[in-house]
């Protein structure tokens, strides 16, 4: 097969070539993901040679991301580089070309989902997504919707001085991204010291669905919140 | 230095773009070009060919090539007629078509288009690239 397309959510990973024979198949798997919204992550490591009809689908599933989400194409080689530049495709809106990794691209990503940047949870959690905190606290419990989560994350940052996660591992399987790091922060007067915690998101396509977060100590997180 | 020449003609297929990206490694490799003309060589020419095979609705197309050192050169012929209309990209909301052609201005020195006509039907793309 001249080109395949490998799904491992949330990267589609291509391989071979892409031109005018499968440039319509490519856009069948990209264009719901498209639709969803979301950071849809495209590694191109693995392909070895992309025309004008493979650039037409690039800058349509870009276009269709616009104000929704964007599309992040990973490690362009060679001939593929080369088209990428001539057309001047980092300049397309919605649409960013990167050097790293989809794993460095997705460890980002959620490494700030998972610390409540405001701008990830906005890119990247679904209107029907569901967030679980665990322990005794004002913000224990489930946070359902987009708007709830983004509520719940700003009503945290309030009265907060500091809230960071020194973020230790992101790892991604087919639909759950795990991110392991330790909590630091500085609350009205109570600071936490990295308390160690890991969140789960489980994805689909680019979006996250739910999320949880497990704390290793709650009764120091009961004491932090409250 | 010799030239390297040479005249294949493939079905006028996207399925078959992928043959004539194969003949055209294989002829730069023979020829010794460095990895830059070859890989905008690669580019330029699968694009002509692409026009001819999305385009028109010839049977067959055919690529000449002359490899030399100093300078290389391909050209992508059919019995079609070019389509009377300019494509330009920003009209087409869809995003559709029309890049192929600055693709190919932009990755070779030379570009000519004898466009094939109703009275006189027949395209020929010719590509130049010198070795900078």
């Amino acid at each position: 097969m001249l080109l395949a397309i490998h799904r491992d959510d949330p990267v589609v990973r291509l391989e071979g070539e892409l031109d005018a024979s499968n440039a319509q198949y490519l856009e069948g798997v990209l264009e719901p993901e498209a639709r969803r919204g979301g950071v849809v992550t495209v590694d191109l490591d693995g392909l070895e040679f992309l025309d004008a009809s493979g650039v037409g689908v690039i800058v349509r599933t870009a276009r269709r991301l616009k104000g929704r989400g964007r599309l992040v194409l990973c490690r362009p080689a060679g001939p593929v580089r080369r088209v990428l530049d001539v057309v001047q495709a980092d300049r397309q809106e919605s649409l960013e070309v990167v050097e790293h990794s989809p794993q460095e691209v997705l460890r980002d990503l959620f490494a700030a989902l998972a610390r409540c940047d405001l701008h990830a949870l906005e890119e990247l959690v679904s209107d029907d997504a569901v967030w679980h905190l665990p322990g005794n606290h004002a913000f224990s419990g489930d946070h359902a919707g987009k708007d709830g989560i983004l509520a719940l994350a700003a009503r945290m940052q309030e009265h907060t001085a500091e809230l960071l996660l020194d973020v230790d591992e992101v790892v991604a399987a087919n639909a759950h991204v795990a991110v392991v790091g330790n909590m630091w922060g500085d609350r009205e007067g109570k600071i936490l010291f990295g308390a160690g915690e890991v969140v789960v998101f489980r994805v689909e396509g680019a979006k996250v669905v739910e999320g949880w977060t497990y704390v290793f100590d709650t009764t120091e997180l009961d004491r932090f919140w409250s | 230095m010799d030239t390297l020449i040479g005249t294949r003609s493939f079905p006028a297929e996207a399925t078959h773009l992928h043959r004539v990206r194969s003949l055209i490694r294989e002829q730069a490799d023979q020829a010794a070009l460095s990895s830059h003309v070859t890989g905008d060589l690669l580019i330029a020419v699968s694009e002509a060919c692409a026009n001819s095979a999305l385009h028109t609705d010839c049977d067959e197309l055919t690529v000449r090539w002359s490899l030399g050192k100093d300078r290389a050169e391909v050209a992508v012929e059919d019995d079609g007629v070019f389509e009377p209309t300019i494509p330009m990209p920003e009209l087409n909301a869809d995003g559709r078509g029309g890049r192929g052609i600055p693709l190919m201005m932009a990755l070779m020195d030379e570009v000519t288009i004898r466009q094939g006509t109703d009275a006189a039907p027949g395209t020929t793309v010719r590509l130049v690239k010198y070795q900078g």
